[in-house]
């Protein structure tokens, strides 16, 4: 019931605390996806981060909130992230 | 949920090939075809929801004429709200009935549909005889179907499945069991297959809205998402008939 599986370059620039997290919650990974709720959520993980890693951060979240939700389903899946809390 | 998902809610779209459109409009015409739905054909469509398919059919066949059939009022109020606008009530009708006791004479359809609800049936082997009670001889009952994969399933594949039965508040059905319940109806020529090209994208994507380059759950999503780590299922159909 899933397609096919994404690539993961922009998993690389993701903080695995980040990662943690939305694996725990599924609606704290959906929220990183948003952009207008995504600063907060990255707030509330407490993550030291530079301007480079934050952009870079972004830019991998913007990634994957433009591909089809089911391929961001399936990227969500291969990060282990399976429910809602 | 219309809002979202469109008058068409199935969680797949049966497509003629992989590069096929995946449209809920092609989809219906695709699976009318699969089913053998013909000009002048009267058809059952067993849990319209708002009539998505119903309509899409009656555009694409010529002088069908389609009765749907939903539990709920308020699908049916606005199935009806939708086909009048569509102009198309002289074609489409929708009655508010249980599926396991429909409100039609015995050999009224030549085609009976079900697409993705015999898991919505708490009996579904009364669902069948009903199905080849209304059936004219020689007609034809279609499912269109997520179905669970046969026993033995792995502790995590059973856990799925019992989480999915409860999210949509149904019991996915095996096709062995279809076929099983076909049988003890006494429709004849039973014959079974995975499609081999489905998409779930416009599922999917009815969950979500997308702007500035970001992306929500709606209402929809947020009662409904849940991704199932080992889902044991698949979509497919069984096709039989009322004994000629």
């Amino acid at each position: 019931m899933t397609t096919r599986s994404t690539g993961d370059d922009y998993l690389a620039d993701i903080p695995g605390e980040l990662v943690i997290r939305a694996q725990q919650d599924m609606d704290y990974a959906i929220r990183l996806l948003d952009s207008e709720r995504r600063q907060e959520a990255i707030a509330e993980a407490e993550l030291s981060l530079s301007e480079e890693q934050l952009a870079k951060l972004n830019n991998a979240l913007d990634s994957i909130a433009q591909m089809s939700f089911q391929d961001v389903l399936q990227a969500l899946k291969d990060l282990s992230v399976t429910r809602m809390v | 949920m219309v809002q979202a998902a469109g008058t068409t809610l199935q969680c797949g779209l049966v497509k003629r090939s992989d590069e096929a459109a995946a449209t809920p409009e092609d989809s219906t015409r695709y699976l009318a075809e699969l089913a053998g739905v013909t000009p002048g054909d009267r058809v059952l469509d067993a849990g319209c929801g708002v009539g998505g398919p119903a309509m899409a059919i009656a555009r694409a066949v010529p002088d069908v004429v389609i009765d749907g059939v939903t539990v709920s009022e308020v699908q049916a109020k606005l199935a009806r709200d939708l086909i009048a606008e569509a102009g198309l009530a002289d074609k489409v009708r929708v009655h508010v009935a249980d599926f396991h006791r429909l409100p039609f004479g015995a050999g009224s359809f030549d085609v009976a549909l079900y697409l993705e609800v015999t898991g919505y049936a708490p009996d579904r082997n009364s669902l069948y005889r009903e199905s080849a009670r209304v059936l004219r001889p020689g007609g034809t009952v279609y499912v269109k179907e997520v179905f669970r994969r046969e026993d033995p399933l792995t502790e995590t594949q059973r856990l799925s499945v019992a989480d999915f039965d409860g999210l949509w508040a149904c019991r996915v059905p095996t096709l062995s069991e279809t076929i099983d319940g076909m049988r003890a109806a006494g429709l004849v020529g039973i014959r079974a297959r995975e499609y081999p090209f489905v998409s779930m994208e416009h599922f999917y994507e009815s969950m979500v809205s997308r702007d500035d380059g970001g992306i929500r759950l709606n209402e929809f999503g947020r009662a409904f998402l849940e991704i199932f780590s080992d889902f044991p299922a698949f979509f497919g159909e069984v096709k039989a008939q009322r004994q000629a």
